[in-house]
């Protein structure tokens, strides 16, 4: 029954939709990326060094810092 | 300037976690060298059931994915994440049940695995009571996480951390819907799916558990680890942000690249192929990214093993992350399925890429768990040389075996026949490529003991006090909260202009930082991102017709042959023996008639297998007489001379149990296998005459007596019937769509 509704449904065409809209949504998430300015992107980036910063305003640990 | 909250990391359950990855790192390990010793050398079997090799290989793979992987991600996952979130655990009690639930599971996963408790389908043989609680598990970590998440005192989530969400959520669907299955009793199930159905869902699962298990999470791993080693930022955080999206996007269509040439609609495999490809360059953008993280700080990298570790590893994600596209290239793959070949480019990922990144992480974060310093840098380095040569004394042997093992199958004799009828041929020429991968194997178990050593001597200087380490981090302002600051004092909270203020300021900081800050909506995107490729393969495979055709002539199998299939799945058959032949020359001339899509649709689950050990047997049927197989289960090579293959003589005493006959086909039914009421009602007693009558066979065939009550004649009455059906009546109902190959 399921099966002989979705068959002469003609749902072949949401497929393509989707994929196209996965498309899109993925061209505008590069884009958005590759928008931004470099400083702000190079703050994000010491985010996991930060916390062997003990200075830093972000917080810190007390860990030892040599292996 | 806010006051300051000063908290707590809970270290105690990293430790825990640590070591867990160590013990099951060895037991997976040991497992996998010896079942590498039984292919080199089958009386390593031992004609011990819970050690031949169907039933250890799950046990290494499992034990590897779940064991040593999961343990090492969770490992990471606890201590990276309390620290990008500067926040201490959700709740210690969900930590500890998570961590005692997993290696709970992991036990008594190798110990059903062991006993032949097994759903058959690859990384994902546990059966349903074990399903169940790893699902629980999931849940309780999945709620430990997010809920660390949600207290964060840093807005914004690092990358490393997407990388987890990614795992937490898509694993969570992964498992659930490969592991629906019906349960006949404690320990088996039948899978919901059937035939070609089962087979995409498989390997969608199965090609994502590489993805979502050994490839995103690890990838979390080296985004915190390796800039914490460098002790410098990531080469690029904006690649990093493309990395992810773009595996996010693409991996989850990548699944019937595992399938080509199978029974499976053609545009499903081309989908899956398409896809692989598509994969490299954001494989190699996070490799890139990666090494040149380690820029200007190669002199460390030859100062410092953890370093050495990872740069290895990272070079091996990309070595991976290149062959996966070409093998799934269907011209490339009709050579390398089947073979050796797919078995050396998984090994290149787990030992090179998992193995070399969980050892740069033990022996970066062991010291600082335990308050210490690395007992010995120098026994690191000589296991990170005794590693990469044990690696190398892995890989070549396999990849030439597989590429040898693959040309001999397909070559021809002028005359037009096949150079090397005799399948056990092509064995026995790439049984000392075997040998040497026992001694890679072992090299790079060496290289273990020697991280067991130095991490046990580490803890032995470890101080005394282990109390958690103490931080400090301002309290995260309320998301509103932030972002009215500058909002002109005369525009009112909770009106249009404020609602539009906070978009436009949300929106000028950024798209993406704005969902960096949201992790549910984050989450909610990554899972559409997963969802899409995974419902455009499967749906129209599983609700339209025309995609897998029905054969008139296929019937449901009697209530012994369905005992007998039960056998052939709980002895791990599969893992050796695959019933698919491809639409190729070489494989209709040595196997018979190529596999129909039709063929399979009452077989739950699935059993196309994935490598041949041994012969295809899709169409083994009727090929020898009934004593051929006993003798042959009793002792291979008194049929098979050269044959690697383990002995099954167990199964010509053990006793044959056919009282859950009828409730087995009961059940069927309830997956569309048409047996009728009848049939159902009469199942044991049909069962115990057809044994009855395969026992005189072989009796009259000048075999043993007596075996009509015992396990043998179910496996051989199984064995007869797979690929008779379609022979049996010649009037195929096949419509055109199912011509395409």
């Amino acid at each position: 029954m399921m099966r002989d509704v979705m068959e002469s449904a003609g749902l072949t065409i949401y497929a393509e939709i989707g994929l196209i809209l996965l498309f899109v949504t993925f061209l505008f998430a590069v884009a958005r990326t590759m928008t931004r300015k470099r400083e702000y992107y190079d703050k994000l980036a010491r985010i996991p060094l930060d916390d062997e910063l003990s200075s830093d305003s972000a917080g810190s640990t007390k860990e030892p810092s040599e292996v | 300037m806010e006051r300051a909250e000063t908290f707590r990391y809970d270290d105690a359950i990293v430790r825990k976690f640590a070591l867990a990855t160590i013990f099951w790192g060895l037991i997976g390990m040991l497992a996998g060298l010896w079942v590498a010793l039984e292919m080199a050398y089958w009386p390593a079997n031992l004609s011990e059931p819970m050690l031949t090799f169907g039933r250890l290989r799950p046990v290494h793979t499992n034990g590897i994915i779940f064991g040593f992987v999961g343990n090492i991600i969770f490992t990471g996952v606890y201590h990276s994440t309390q620290r990008l979130c500067k926040a201490r655990m959700f709740n210690d009690v969900l930590s500890k049940l998570h961590f005692w639930g997993w290696q709970v599971g992991i036990l008594a996963g190798a110990v059903s695995l062991m006993l032949g408790f097994t759903t058959s389908k690859e990384y994902a043989e546990l059966e349903w009571p074990l399903d169940v609680a790893i699902t629980v598990v999931w849940v309780i970590f999945a709620v430990n996480f997010f809920g660390t998440i949600a207290r964060r005192r840093e807005r914004h989530m690092y990358v490393a951390l997407w990388f987890y969400i990614a795992t937490v959520v898509t694993v969570a669907i992964l498992h659930i819907f490969n592991s629906l299955a019906l349960p006949l009793n404690w320990i088996k199930s039948y899978s919901v799916y059937s035939g070609v159905q089962d087979a995409l869902v498989q390997w969608w699962y199965g090609h994502n558990a590489v993805a979502f298990v050994l490839t995103t999470p690890i990838l979390g791993l080296m985004y915190y680890y390796l800039p914490k080693a460098a002790k410098r930022p990531v080469f690029s955080y904006r690649l990093s942000i493309l990395h992810f999206w773009t595996l996010v996007f693409i991996y989850i269509w990548a699944g019937p690249h595992h399938l080509h040439y199978t029974a499976l609609p053609g545009w499903a495999s081309t989908i899956g192929m398409a896809f692989s490809v598509m994969l490299l360059p954001p494989s190699w953008g996070g490799m890139i990214n990666g090494l040149l993280t380690l820029r200007g700080a190669w002199d460390k990298v030859r100062q410092e093993p953890v370093l050495k570790f990872f740069a290895v590893g990272v070079t091996f994600y990309g070595m991976s992350t290149f062959e996966g596209p070409v093998l799934s290239i269907k011209t490339v793959n009709a050579l390398s399925h089947y073979t050796d070949w797919t078995v050396a480019h998984v090994h290149s990922g787990t030992l090179g890429w998992n193995g070399f990144m969980a050892f740069g992480v033990l022996y970066w974060l062991v010291p600082r768990l335990w308050k210490t310093k690395l007992y010995s840098k120098s026994l690191a380095t000589a296991h990170f040389w005794i590693g990469s040569l044990g690696m190398v004394g892995y890989l070549v042997p396999i990849w030439t075996a597989g590429i040898t093992q693959g040309m001999m199958w397909r070559a021809f004799e002028p005359s037009g026949r096949l150079m090397y009828p005799d399948f056990v041929e092509t064995v026995l020429r790439i049984v000392p490529f075997y040998w040497i991968r026992v001694g890679g194997g072992a090299l790079y178990i060496t290289g273990m003991l020697l991280l067991i050593y130095n991490v046990a001597r580490t803890i032995g200087t470890g101080a005394k006090d282990l109390s958690d380490t103490e931080a400090s981090a301002p309290p995260l302002k309320a998301w509103n909260e932030e972002l009215v600051e500058g909002v002109p004092a005369d525009v009112q909270p909770a009106t249009y202009d404020h609602l539009f203020h906070r978009a436009s300021t949300a929106i000028g900081h950024g798209f993406h930082r704005a969902l960096e800050a949201m992790p549910v909506t984050f989450t909610v995107l990554t899972v559409l991102a997963i969802s899409v490729g995974s419902l455009i393969e499967i749906i129209p495979t599983i609700l339209i017709k025309s995609n897998v055709p029905k054969l008139a002539s296929v019937k449901p199998f009697s209530p012994l042959e369905l005992h007998g299939r039960d056998l052939y799945v709980s002895e791990g058959c599969y893992t050796c023996h695959s019933q698919m032949i491809r639409p190729f020359r070489a494989e209709t001339e040595r196997y018979g008639e190529y596999s129909k899509p039709g063929e399979s649709v009452y077989n739950h689950p699935f059993q196309w297998g994935s490598r041949r050990i041994g012969p295809d047997l899709a169409r083994i049927g009727e090929k020898y007489p009934h004593l051929w197989h006993v003798r042959h289960m009793e002792d291979p090579r008194s049929t098979s001379p050269g044959s690697i293959m383990p002995r099954y003589s167990w199964l010509l005493d053990a006793p044959l149990d056919l009282s859950e006959s009828s409730a087995k086909l009961r059940l069927m039914t309830k997956l569309n296998v048409p047996y009728s009421e009848s049939e159902i009602f009469h199942a044991e007693t049909a069962a115990r005459e057809q044994a009855e009558q395969i026992a005189k066979e072989i009796e009259s065939q000048g075999g043993p007596k007596g075996l009509s009550d015992k396990q043998i004649v179910a496996l051989v009455a199984y064995l007869q019937r797979v690929g008779v059906d379609i022979k049996k009546a010649p009037d195929f109902d096949v419509p055109m769509v199912a011509q395409q190959h």
